[in-house]
């Protein structure tokens, strides 16, 4: 399991992440929430260890994150970014395939092949498999990424949990594909799992979460499931706008909407 | 498919080259016909044939066109590999050693040495002549190409446009200096310089041969096992760390032993451009920009166009040549500036 206690880091000088301590056990789904510039990119990057905090800590399956090699790392945690740059002109296929770099050495194997496979059919990218990547729009290359770190956490024989970090991982995608790249990273987290995701939309929020981090101005106001974290008081503070949670009769999940 | 296409590939950029070689053993003022060649090349390891050819012949060939041709080899393969293993680095294809300034930085460098009459450098003849001056040269490289990396980062990402206008102010500075020591010069320095700013390969020897054989075979040798790596960095550098690469190890290599063949070239054969853009890019056109082909192909089409450059080079004004740098600039400046125009477009669409 992912367990991060205390951090404390100066963004700038006006912004630290303080005091900021929640946990994520294997077979759930967390998700940072907070306003733009509260601080939870520059979380994620240090539960991912892309950033060295000033204090505290981050265990991932009981080791702090600074004593794993990143190449052993690399094969059960796979991190998906907000921005991705490539400009060489690289087959969607062989991007997918970058995420079993961790588990061969020169020449893919059999296994790599199939699991590549059936990210591409899990995604829905796989007529994609043969185009340039340059030539695809912003959502289908979000797909081809969210294909690429499936890859690389995909069937790891281990007892431990695999872990899956993204960032924005709904960025570019239409409504049908942000709710079918949460129900994959959703499915993912009940094979036993961990997986934490910054988000903005909170109703994809209320939807998918198992566990919610909700940060203010690099504090967090918050850490728990949906139902006890996400008050119309408690998001209302954070955004700085009126919001109102409601039940819809026809849905499972309550919905938040603007009173403005 | 693909592979098929990698296979034509391969095996055609091969068998040109061979046959490159033998023409660039063959033609010149003193012409060996490509079976006298095979004759002789046959009778140094110990076969022999009914192939007439004279004593004239036989030591033209092992004295200057072996080592010329070998010369061309190494130059050529090692400045391709280093070119498509910096445009790894900077995730961009118009990363080339010479349009960065790390050519011009390590000509300047060795201008300098020449003209300040480093003597010791310069009157140390042999081997360790090339050594010592392959030394001064890859100081030169080493220093530019740090600093354009250092000018070209920014937060993770490369700016390209900082990468090559960086290039262009090197690149300016470094002729400015040049030029301020061609006013300090004497004749037979002023030549020499001239060499060193157009690039020839008409001072291979054994010698020089042996001189660059480390530091070109090196990168040749080394990149093709960063294949894997520098296709992760395509992503961007921190997706590459969470891809398990370790990221600072492939930055320093890749400078380290672009700098050191780029400096050991320069130091004997003056600044040869756009070897580096050229190759690769030819190379992705048909085979893709998959690394693991790409850093192992490069070396052979690299060392082609320099072994058939120098060719032309040499045959183009009989008895006089042409510097080898003008021969490659006509051929790589059209396909910068055709990929320099792609690049805008695409830029344009997104």
């Amino acid at each position: 399991m992912l367990n991060v206690q205390n951090i404390h880091f100066r963004i700038s000088q006006a912004l630290s992440l303080s005091d900021i301590s929640f946990d994520v056990a294997a077979g759930e789904m967390a998700v940072i929430l907070g306003a733009n510039g509260a601080g939870k990119s520059t979380l994620l990057n240090i539960v991912t260890g892309s950033v060295k905090m000033n204090s505290g800590s981050v265990l991932i399956n009981k080791l702090p994150i600074q004593y794993w090699k990143s190449k052993d790392l690399a094969t059960f945690a796979a991190v998906m970014q907000q921005q991705n740059q490539l400009q060489l002109p690289f087959r969607v296929y062989d991007v997918v395939m970058m995420g079993r770099y961790p588990h061969f050495k020169r020449k893919e194997t059999a296994d790599d092949a199939a699991i590549v496979g059936e990210v591409l059919e899990k995604t829905g990218i796989r007529h994609l498999k043969d185009r340039n990547y340059l030539t695809l729009s912003g959502g289908e290359q979000q797909r081809v990424h969210l294909a690429r770190v499936l890859a690389q956490v995909s069937s790891t024989r281990s007892e431990e949990p695999c872990y899956l970090f993204m960032d924005e991982p709904s960025n570019n995608l239409d409504i049908r594909h942000q709710h079918s790249a949460l129900r994959i990273a959703k499915s993912f987290a009940r094979e036993g799992n961990c997986v934490l995701a910054v988000l903005h939309d909170l109703n994809l929020a209320l939807q998918y979460a198992d566990k919610i981090v909700l940060l203010k101005n690099g504090k967090m106001k918050g850490f728990g499931a949906p139902a006890d974290i996400m008050t119309e008081d408690s998001i209302s503070e954070v955004y700085d706008l009126p919001l109102s949670i409601f039940h819809p009769p026809m849905g499972k999940h309550p919905m938040v909407m603007p009173l403005v | 498919m693909q592979s098929t296409k990698i296979k034509i590939f391969t095996l055609t950029v091969s068998v040109l080259l061979i046959i490159s070689i033998i023409l660039g053993m063959g033609m010149g003022a003193v012409s060996i016909s490509p079976l006298q060649v095979m004759a002789i090349l046959g009778k140094k390891i110990g076969i022999s044939s009914g192939v007439a050819y004279t004593d004239v012949q036989e030591s033209v060939l092992a004295a200057i066109r072996m080592p010329r041709v070998m010369m061309a080899v190494l130059i050529g393969s090692s400045l391709a590999v280093s070119g498509a293993a910096m445009q790894g680095l900077f995730r961009n294809p118009l990363a080339d050693p010479s349009l960065i300034g790390i050519s011009s930085g390590a000509s300047f460098a060795a201008v300098a040495a020449i003209v300040l009459g480093i003597n010791t450098v310069t009157s140390i003849t042999g081997v360790t002549g090339t050594y010592a001056l392959s030394v001064i040269t890859f100081t030169g490289a080493l220093i530019t190409a740090v600093i354009v990396y250092r000018l070209a980062q920014s937060g993770g990402k490369t700016i390209i446009a900082t990468m090559l206008l960086a290039g262009i102010a090197i690149n300016a500075l470094a002729g400015a200096g040049t030029g301020i020591f061609t006013y300090a010069a004497n004749d037979a320095q002023l030549r020499s310089i001239t060499f060193w700013m157009l690039g020839s390969l008409g001072g291979a020897s054994w010698n020089t041969v042996l001189g660059i054989l480390p530091f070109t075979i090196l990168p040749v040798l080394v990149f093709p096992f960063m294949a894997k790596a520098l296709n992760a960095f395509s992503i961007g550098e921190s997706n590459a760390a969470h891809l398990g690469t370790n990221t600072e190890l492939v930055k320093r290599t890749v400078v380290l032993l672009t700098a050191l063949c780029v400096g050991a070239s320069v130091a004997v054969a003056g600044v040869i451009s756009f070897v580096g853009l050229v190759v690769p890019h030819i190379i992705r056109l048909t085979a893709g920009p998959d690394n693991r082909y790409l850093l192992l192909l490069a070396p052979v089409l690299g060392a082609l166009l320099l072994v058939s450059a120098d060719l032309v080079a040499r045959t183009l004004f009989i008895p006089a040549e042409v510097p080898i740098g003008i021969i490659t600039s006509m051929i790589g400046a059209p396909v910068f500036l055709y990929m320099v125009i792609k690049e805008l477009r695409s830029q344009r669409n997104f």
